[in-house]
């Protein structure tokens, strides 16, 4: 059943591990010719002149031109893992049931349930080797932004474990999806449509994976003007309130207070600026944020999910072909 | 008579279609039986059931005395099937094809299964999906025998063939059965070659059995007799299975043995296996020729 299954798949198989491992060397070669063009450039070493920064300003536009496209190779890994999940996954039951080769396959000597593991395990485990010699490249697409510190959440999901745990999971979604829709084309239709829509959605909840860090919001201008002193590798996720005990505010309240203030003018005093108003109404405003130092354990929760799901859509997968009349 | 097929009340609902209705059915052991009936019958359904590719709505089908439902791994190495339209992955070769099922079987005659793909002249080496109709039945039915099945059940066989591989196929399996002394059972839209090779018949009708019998038996029971037109039932002796009115006679089939003499100038012969298959197979009321 391996070798039936390497032998049907072997140009997807070797698809897929082809695309990764030229994808990895070229964005192993990119992420080092994008900070290579960048010192070249002397983006970083600019002096700007005395009464402009615009030559500074065009060293860095130049940069950006010359390198901007490299970053395509590290946008793929956003599309790869639902391209499997359709081209790939997809299929893999649905071109069986539609074809008729279920019915050879199944009154051999062999099991339906082993059939269908075996399938799946192997399919499953050449994404695996594919997630996996891309998993240490994605973190390279930081470079693009230019700056010296960059939170790693910022490439999360374009490395590590949450990115082996995307193609694992659009595999085994589309090989349930085609195999409960018996067509090839629900299959890849459905399969990337779920996709997307759990990546969406687990996309939301991320934030929410721990309770995240506060830290004094910072005011520009007025009396409550206070430093940045966010971990500078910190990621933002956005506002948070407490009362003056240190309770916690609702959002509603904060933006409520907010919104009246820029109504009144009061916003146009020198002297004062949101954050005494909000203070004299008994609310401080803080910066939500998750420290850079939580990266990994944030990868193994994103990873715990997809694999999850990944491992409900298998389960759902084999029930459906043990159980399902042909 | 040792049953190799044996359904006790067998049912299988489609959602709102019964393709087969409470089914009492015993398929003989060491025969070839042939398993005719219009389309929809249930034939397919029948043969689907018995390798568990399909699970009965109520009633139970045994095959060599196992469940179909529960035991179905205990049935298989010991079936050699073949599904309508002979599914066989497309991208392999004759050679990949029989090495697959070299693997997916613990009982495999492989010396066997390659003569037999030899004989026809199958090249090794080709994609199945380029092979011929009939060459891609040679190859289905290879595998099957190569599991060295002590029943093979094959759903339309011949269907699609021309005459000259239909009758080269359907010929070729008989002297394995007569090698092996295997147990057959097929279905067939083609009562010709029902007719040619079949020891046994099972004629279903709406998902039930009609008629069942030893072939021989069938022709040495029933009779036609063809006399002038006339609606009321004749004097004749044995159970009326279906009456033809022509224009100027009445065609009748007859389970019995027919009478002996006749004064109205009606002729009586033995029927032939298509006449009392076709007999059957049409509603039971008199139909009007």
């Amino acid at each position: 059943m391996i070798w039936l299954t390497v032998r049907q798949y072997r140009m997807q198989i070797a698809a897929m591990l082809v695309i990764a491992a030229l994808l990895a060397i070229g964005m192993a070669f990119a992420a080092d010719y994008v900070a290579r063009v960048r010192a070249e450039l002397g983006v970083d070493t600019c002096v700007p002149l005395p009464n402009s920064n615009v030559n500074c300003f065009q060293l860095d536009n130049e940069w950006r031109q010359r390198t901007g496209s490299l970053n395509y190779l590290f946008y793929s890994l956003y599309a790869l893992p639902g391209l499997i999940a359709s081209y790939v996954g997809g299929p893999l039951f649905a071109v069986e049931f539609e074809r008729g080769t279920h019915r050879f396959a199944w009154t051999q000597n062999i099991s339906r349930v082993r059939w269908a593991a075996l399938k799946l395990g192997v399919v499953l485990l050449v994404a695996l080797v594919a997630a996996i010699v891309l998993a240490p490249f994605g973190a390279g697409q930081k470079v693009f932004s230019g700056r010296n510190i960059v939170s790693p959440f910022e490439t999360f999901e374009l490395q590590g474990l949450a990115l082996v745990s995307y193609f694992v999971f659009g595999i085994a979604a589309g090989a349930f999806f085609g195999a409960w829709s018996r067509r090839i084309l629900g299959g890849m239709l459905l399969g990337l449509l779920v996709f997307g829509v759990v990546r969406a959605g687990v996309h939301n909840l991320r934030p929410m994976y721990q309770e995240p860090a506060t830290a004094p919001y910072p005011y520009s201008n007025g009396p409550l003007q206070t430093s940045f002193d966010l971990p500078p590798d910190a990621w933002i996720i956005g506002d948070a309130a407490i009362d003056l005990e240190g309770r916690p505010v609702a959002k509603e309240r904060l933006n409520s207070l907010l919104r009246e203030y820029f109504a009144s003018p009061r916003r146009f005093s020198p002297s004062s600026n949101d954050g005494t108003f909000l203070r004299e109404n008994g609310v401080i405003r803080l910066l939500a944020y998750q420290p850079a130092d939580r990266f990994w354990t944030f990868q193994a929760m994103e990873a715990a999910i997809f694999t999850g799901l990944a491992a409900l859509f298998a389960i759902l997968t084999l029930w459906r072909v043990r159980n399902r009349d042909a | 008579m040792d049953a190799v097929v044996e359904t006790i009340g067998l049912t299988k609902r489609y959602r709102s279609v019964k393709a087969l209705d409470n089914c009492d059915l015993a398929l003989p052991l060491g025969k070839v039986t042939g398993l005719v009936g219009p389309n929809g019958a249930g034939k397919t359904t029948l043969i689907h059931l018995a390798v568990g590719l399909l699970r009965p709505t109520a009633g139970s089908i045994a095959v060599f005395g196992h469940d179909s439902t529960r035991d179905i791994l205990k049935i298989l190495p010991r079936v050699g099937f073949v599904a309508q339209d002979r599914p066989l992955y497309g991208d392999l070769t004759v050679a990949e094809t029989l090495e697959l099922g070299r693997r997916l079987n613990a009982r495999w005659d492989a010396a066997y299964a390659l003569a037999r793909v030899q004989r026809f002249g199958l090249p090794l080496s080709r994609r199945i999906r380029t092979l011929s109709t009939g060459q891609r039945a040679h190859v289905a039915t290879s595998i099957a025998l190569g599991k060295r099945p002590e029943l093979l059940l094959l759903d339309e066989p011949v269907a699609n063939l021309d005459p000259v591989a239909r009758i080269a196929l359907l010929e070729e399996l008989m002297s394995v059965v007569a090698e092996d002394g295997l147990t057959v059972v097929f279905s067939a839209n083609a009562l010709a070659d029902v007719e040619r090779v079949c020891e046994h018949i099972v004629v279903l009708v709406n998902g039930r059995p009609r008629l069942t019998g030893d072939t021989e038996e069938l022709i040495d029971s029933h009779v036609v007799a063809i006399g002038p037109r006339s609606k009321g039932v004749s004097a004749l002796d044995g159970e009326l299975i279906e009456a033809r009115h022509a224009e100027r006679q009445t065609i009748r089939l007859l389970r019995g043995p027919g009478p002996s003499r006749l004064d109205d100038g009606t002729v009586v012969r033995p029927a032939t296996l298509e006449e009392i298959v076709l007999g059957y197979m049409r509603p039971a009321t008199e139909v009007a020729a």
